[in-house]
C-alpha cells in the first residue's frame, strides 16, 4: 500500500515539475510568440486563442504548482495516517460519498444566499405557473398554426395533450401560489435531492439481493447462469424505486435493468456467463439506485445465497489403464491401495506399553519368547495426505502455475475417489489452508482461489472499506467468509470491488519461512507431506528446516522439485532431504501421480 | 410498449413525492425570506441549512 502512494507522489511530482518547466519554456523560447502570430479570422475565437496564449505561461505554472501542493498534501497523509487508515482513503469503495453531500449542499448554500439579491422584487409563484399554464395550452394550437393544420385532427391531439399535461403537471404546482418565486426555485432545487437520500437510505435497508448459480464447480469453457433476483420492501418509495443491479466480475461486467412492465420491488435477471479459469465470488452485488431527475448512487448488499464459481482448467486424461494383455484393464485410481473393507491392516509389532489394550497383545509371541509385543494395525481410513503447494517464487511462469494446479487436481481427483482425505495448503502472500477432507468440490474450489494474485491489504484496512460499503452487512459477509475457508482480503479481491492493480513485490524465502510456521500450526493431525516446489531457492535451510520438523512429529514426507538449481539437488541430498526431481511436462501426468502415491 | 405506462406511472409518483416535499421547503423558505430583519433572515437561514445538510448526513449514513 505504501508503495502505491510513494509511486503517486513520484508521479505527481514529476508532472508537477514538467508544468512549470513547459511554462518557462513557452515564455523564454519565444513560443509564446509564434503562437500568437497565428490568427483564425474569426473575431471571437481570435479574442479567446489571444486570451488563452497570453495567459498560457501562468496557467501552466499555477497548474503544476497545484501538483506540486497536492504532493505536499499527501506526504502529510503517508506520514500522519497509518497504514489502515490510507488504505481506506485510497482503496475504498464509497470513498468521497460525504464530500460529495457537502458539495451539493454548498450549490444550495450558494443558491439560497444569492437567489434573493439577483431577484430584487421577486414575483409570486403562482403568477408564473398561470403563466406557464396558458403558454403550454398556447403552444398546442401554435405548433398546429405553423404547420398549416389549423382546425385539423393533428390540433385536437395537440390541445388534448397540452390539456393533460396541464392537469398532471402543472396544476400540482398551484398549491405554491401565495409562495415567492425565489422561495420556491430553492425548494424544487433541495427535493429531488433529498428524496434520493431518503431513498438510498430506506432502500439500502430493504433491499434483499439473492443469486443462483446453476453450477458451483466447472470446467472452463462450460456454459453456466447465474440468476440475480433483487426485491425491495418498504412503504413509500417503493414504487418509484429504479434499481439495477450491476455484477463487476474480475474479468467482465454485466448490467441488470428491471423487466418491462414489472414493479420495481422485485426485479429478476438470469445471464449466461462463459468464464476463464479462476475464482468468481458474486456475493457482494453493487445495487445502482436511480432517482426522478438524474441522481444515482451505488449500495452493496450482501446475498443471502452462496453465489461463487470455481472454474477449473480443463482436463484430458485416461480413465482406464490398459495392461499388455487387452482382456484385462483397470481404473487409474484402483492403484491406490485404498479399498473397501481393508480398513484394519497389520502394520507391525512393537512393545507393549501402558495404557495398550489386552486384546492386542501378540499372545502367542510372550508364550515362545516371553517378551510381550502389541500388534498394531493400521487403518487405511487414517490415510491422509497434506498436498502443499510453494507459490512463493514471485517469477514463477504462468505455465508453472497451470502445471501444478494441473498435477494437484488429478492428484486430488484420484484420492477423493478412494475416499482418502486430503489437505491443501499453499506457501504464498496469501497463505492457505484446508483441513483434511474428502468433499472433491470444496477441494477443487480452494485450489482455484489460491491462483490468483491478490491485493496486497492489511485485514484492519479490508475491514474499514467493507464495513464503510456494506455496514451491518459485513456480519453476513464474515460467516460466509468461515464457510468458505476465505479471508475478508480474498472476498474483496474477487468480486472485483477494488480497483484492478496488482502491486507485488515480496522476497520469496521469508514468506516462505512464515507460510512454513503457520502451516505446522496448523497441522494437527499426521499425514503424508508432498511439497510441490520449483526448488529455485538461494538457501536451502528451508529445506532443511521443514524435514527437520517433518522427522521430529514423524510426519512422511517428499518434496517434488520441478526447477532446481544445478547445486540444489546435491545440497539437499547432503542434507539428507527427501527429494525428486520431476520436470514440469512430466508432473500433470496421471502415472506418475499414481507412482507418486506408492512412494511415499 | 408493456412498461411504457408503468414506467410513466412510476415517474409521474416519484414527480408528486418530490413536489411534496418541496411543499414543505417553499413554505419554509418563503417564511425565512419575508422576514424584514437581514440578521434574523441570515440566522433563519443558517438554521435551515444546518438542518436539512444535517438531516442528509443522517440519511446517508443509515
Amino acid at each position: 500500500m505504501r508503495r502505491v502512494i510513494l509511486n503517486r507522489i513520484i508521479k505527481r511530482i514529476v508532472y508537477g515539475v514538467l508544468f512549470v518547466i513547459a511554462s518557462y519554456l513557452i515564455t523564454y523560447f519565444g513560443i509564446q510568440r509564434t503562437l500568437l502570430d497565428m490568427k483564425f479570422d474569426i473575431v471571437f475565437l481570435d479574442f479567446v486563442y489571444v486570451l488563452m496564449v497570453s495567459f498560457l505561461p501562468e496557467i501552466l505554472a499555477w497548474t503544476g504548482y497545484g501538483i506540486l501542493f497536492s504532493v505536499a498534501v499527501l506526504l502529510l497523509k503517508y506520514k500522519v495516517f497509518p497504514a489502515h487508515k490510507l488504505e481506506r482513503h485510497y482503496l475504498g469503495i464509497k470513498r468521497g460519498s460525504m464530500v460529495k453531500y457537502l458539495f451539493i449542499c454548498s450549490l444550495v448554500v450558494l443558491l439560497l444566499f444569492f437567489v434573493p439579491y439577483f431577484m430584487r422584487q421577486p414575483g409570486m409563484t403562482g403568477d408564473v405557473v398561470a403563466s406557464l399554464d396558458q403558454s403550454v395550452m398556447q403552444a398546442g394550437s401554435q405548433v398546429s398554426i405553423m404547420s398549416g393544420y389549423a382546425g385539423d385532427v393533428i390540433s385536437t391531439i395537440l390541445s388534448i395533450l397540452a390539456a393533460i399535461f396541464n392537469f398532471f403537471v402543472i396544476s400540482p404546482l398551484y398549491i405554491f401560489s401565495p409562495v415567492r418565486l425565489d422561495a420556491f426555485l430553492c425548494a424544487l432545487f433541495m427535493s429531488p435531492l433529498f428524496y434520493h437520500t431518503m431513498t438510498v437510505s430506506l432502500s439500502r435497508r430493504h433491499i434483499k439481493v439473492s443469486r443462483h448459480v446453476s453450477k458451483q464447480l466447472c470446467q472452463a469453457g462450460d456454459k453456466l447462469v447465474l440468476k440475480t433476483s433483487l426485491s425491495c420492501s418498504f412503504p413509500a418509495p417503493n414504487a418509484s424505486l429504479r434499481a439495477a443491479p450491476v455484477s463487476k466480475g474480475n474479468r467482465t461486467k454485466w448490467k441488470m435493468k428491471s423487466k418491462k412492465g414489472m414493479s420495481c420491488t422485485s426485479v429478476e435477471n438470469t445471464e449466461e456467463l462463459a468464464l476463464h479459469e479462476g475464482y468468481y465470488n458474486f456475493d457482494i452485488v453493487p445495487v445502482s439506485i436511480f432517482t426522478f431527475p438524474f441522481f444515482h448512487t451505488t449500495v452493496y448488499k450482501v446475498c443471502d445465497t452462496n453465489a461463487d464459481i470455481s472454474v477449473i482448467p480443463p482436463l484430458h486424461y485416461r480413465t482406464r489403464i490398459y495392461i499388455r494383455k487387452p482382456s484385462v484393464f483397470k481404473e487409474t485410481g484402483s492403484l491406490i491401495r485404498k479399498q473397501l473393507g481393508s480398513s484394519l491392516d497389520f502394520a507391525g509389532l512393537r512393545e507393549y506399553a501402558y495404557g495398550d489394550p489386552l486384546s492386542r497383545i501378540w499372545w502367542k509371541g510372550l508364550a515362545k519368547s516371553g517378551e510381550m509385543l502389541v500388534k498394531e494395525f493400521q487403518s487405511f481410513s487414517e490415510d491422509r495426505w497434506m498436498l502443499v503447494l510453494d507459490l512463493t517464487n514471485p517469477n514463477l511462469a504462468a505455465d508453472s502455475t497451470k502445471n501444478m494446479l494441473q498435477f494437484s487436481r488429478i492428484f486430488i481427483e484420484l484420492c477423493t475417489r478412494k475416499d482418502i482425505a486430503i489437505g491443501l495448503s499453499t506457501f504464498s502472500p496469501s497463505f492457505y489452508y484446508i483441513d483434511y477432507e474428502v468433499n472433491k468440490r470444496s477441494l477443487l474450489s480452494g485450489l482455484t482461489k489460491v491462483t490468483m494474485p491478490l491485493y496486497e491489504i492489511s485485514t484492519k484496512g479490508v475491514e474499514l472499506i467493507l464495513h464503510d460499503a456494506l455496514g451491518t452487512d459485513l456480519d453476513k459477509l464474515k460467516r460466509k467468509c468461515r464457510e468458505k475457508h476465505m479471508t475478508l482480503s480474498m472476498v474483496y479481491s474477487y468480486s472485483g470491488l477494488g480497483k484492478q492493480k496488482t502491486f507485488f513485490s515480496w522476497k520469496g524465502e521469508n514468506i516462505f519461512k512464515n507460510c512454513m510456521q503457520q502451516f505446522f500450526t496448523h497441522l494437527h493431525k499426521s499425514g503424508k507431506i508432498i511439497l510441490l516446489t520449483d526448488g529455485n531457492k538461494k538457501n536451502m535451510g528451508m529445506f532443511k528446516r521443514f524435514k527437520a520438523i517433518c522427522e521430529n512429529r514423524r510426519y512422511p514426507y517428499l518434496v517434488i522439485l520441478t526447477e532446481p538449481k544445478k547445486d540444489t539437488i546435491a545440497q539437499l541430498k547432503k542434507a539428507k532431504v527427501k527429494h525428486i526431481y520431476v520436470p514440469y511436462a512430466r508432473l500433470a501426468t496421471p502415472g506418475f501421480v499414481m507412482g507418486l502415491v506408492s512412494l511415499v | 410498449m408493456r412498461g411504457i405506462p408503468s414506467n410513466i406511472g412510476r415517474l409521474y409518483f416519484q414527480f408528486l413525492i418530490i413536489l411534496a416535499i418541496a411543499f414543505v421547503f417553499a413554505y419554509t423558505l418563503n417564511y425565512i425570506f419575508a422576514i424584514d430583519d437581514a440578521e434574523m433572515r441570515i440566522a433563519m437561514s443558517s438554521v435551515f441549512l444546518a438542518l436539512f445538510t444535517g438531516s442528509l448526513m443522517l440519511l446517508g449514513r443509515i
